[in-house]
């Protein structure tokens, strides 16, 4: 369907799109492989921005690095497939990349950045779980040069609700690397393969450690985990939650640890 | 509001003035003339929009025109322009019955170009996987892998001759 109307920006420079973004119906748009999909459909509920600030052209945000403390640092223009293929993602943070290889279609994921996935917050898509599962921090611009960092879990407030006030957005998106002997695994089920699963689960598997498990799609927010649900201590956890998807949520962490070596 | 952007579609270098809320899909078909590009669901579902842009895959109706500016389009209409033969890909469609109303063959070309590019070996589940993101009422898919995987061995047996 025709989209609604709205005005559009595309700044140079951080600054000039956090004051942009601080008027009021400002609304970011990296890939817009969610957002222009939803603008669309037009739905009741759905986004009527009055300002798309478009990132696209702002410096030094499309790149994968590793910081000197060995995090691995992902700018807010990073598209899905370039942290799906790089090598630095491969070594450091091998769940990334396996779960990005199930988000959406290569025509999205072409298209589609990482940062803006995390940014729609839905509960059962892979990049906010992972972001969750790999202690992720953001690291929020804002106006005048405003800088500050928060924890994902903190971030994620929501279905696509963040904890962002007017004129901040996410600049960078920070993971914790893959520690010696460490295995991680990203597992999902949804009813047509590369649709929004409706269940997935991201496990880290250290030798002497309690494996780690992030759950997405059972709350509205990714939920972590010290231990197989199954095995008991955190059955209390999924009470009263879904039947159906915390059933699935069973068997995938139990194929998910087994994918681990446990 | 409207914002001029420069687009090299098929080859050729455009500027054309457009609003923000059109798509790509909007404005290579009804600004431009590029009725290659079909429009099915326009919400990014079906994948039928399915262009390339800087080499890439992009579904054209979920992608603004402005965010395109500066960007060179490939569509099907550049795969094998008028008179020349047809592209190895579209011959092995037609070969394989690969199409019967011929909606979506637009952007099963585009897709298929772009995976045997990036992986010339594709394994049958790999074409399935590729395509996954372009939807076909009429075939029930079949003689699709089977076009992709034909294209594929042709191509293969070209390099080893």
């Amino acid at each position: 369907m025709t989209l609604p109307p709205f005005e559009y920006a595309r700044p140079h420079a951080l600054d000039e799109a956090a004051a942009l973004l601080a008027t009021d119906g400002a609304r970011a748009l990296a890939g817009g492989q969610s957002l222009v999909p939803a603008l669309a459909a037009r739905q009741p509920g759905g986004p009527r921005p009055r300002l798309l600030v478009d990132l696209a052209r702002l410096p030094g945000l499309d790149t994968i690095a590793l910081d000197p403390d060995g995090r691995l640092r992902i700018g807010a223009l990073v598209r899905q497939r370039a942290a799906e293929r790089s090598p630095l993602v491969a070594r450091h943070a091998p769940l990334l990349a396996q779960a990005l290889a199930q988000v959406g279609h290569p025509s999205t994921r072409n298209r589609g950045t990482v940062v803006g996935s995390l940014a729609h917050a839905e509960p059962a898509a892979e990049v906010p779980a992972v972001a969750v599962a790999l202690g992720g921090v953001a690291v929020i611009a804002g106006p005048a040069g405003a800088r500050r960092e928060l924890p994902v879990t903190d971030l994620l407030q929501g279905p696509q609700r963040l904890a962002l006030d007017p004129g901040e957005l996410i600049a960078e998106l920070l993971l914790d690397p893959l520690v010696p002997g460490e295995r991680q695994a990203w597992l999902e089920f949804a009813p047509r393969r590369f649709d929004l699963p409706l269940v997935g689960v991201a496990a880290r598997v250290v030798p002497g450690r309690e494996p780690r498990l992030t759950l997405a799609g059972v709350a509205p927010t990714p939920m972590s985990v010290t231990q197989h649900p199954a095995e008991g201590c955190d059955m209390t956890l999924l009470e009263g939650l879904d039947p159906h998807r915390t059933r699935i949520a069973r068997t995938l962490t139990r194929r998910a640890l087994e994918a681990c070596g446990r | 509001m409207m914002l001029p952007i420069t687009l090299t579609v098929d080859g050729a270098r455009t500027t054309v003035e457009v609003e923000p809320r059109e798509t790509l899909a909007d404005v290579l078909r009804d600004r431009l003339g590029v009725y290659g590009v079909r429009v099915a669901c326009g919400e990014g579902h079906c994948g039928a929009c399915t262009i390339q842009l800087d080499g890439a895959t992009a579904r054209a109706c979920t992608l603004l025109a402005v965010q395109a500016d500066g960007g060179a389009i490939r569509t099907v209409e550049g795969m094998a322009p008028t008179g020349a033969p047809l592209h190895p890909l579209q011959a092995a469609f037609v070969a394989e019955h690969a199409l019967q109303c011929g909606f979506c063959t637009a952007g099963m070309l585009m897709s298929a170009e772009e995976l045997l590019r990036e992986r010339p070996q594709a394994s049958d589940d790999e074409i399935r996987a590729g395509l996954a993101g372009n939807l076909c009422r009429c075939t029930g898919y079949q003689g699709i892998v089977r076009a992709v995987r034909r294209a594929r061995d042709e191509a293969n047996e070209g390099e080893a001759r």
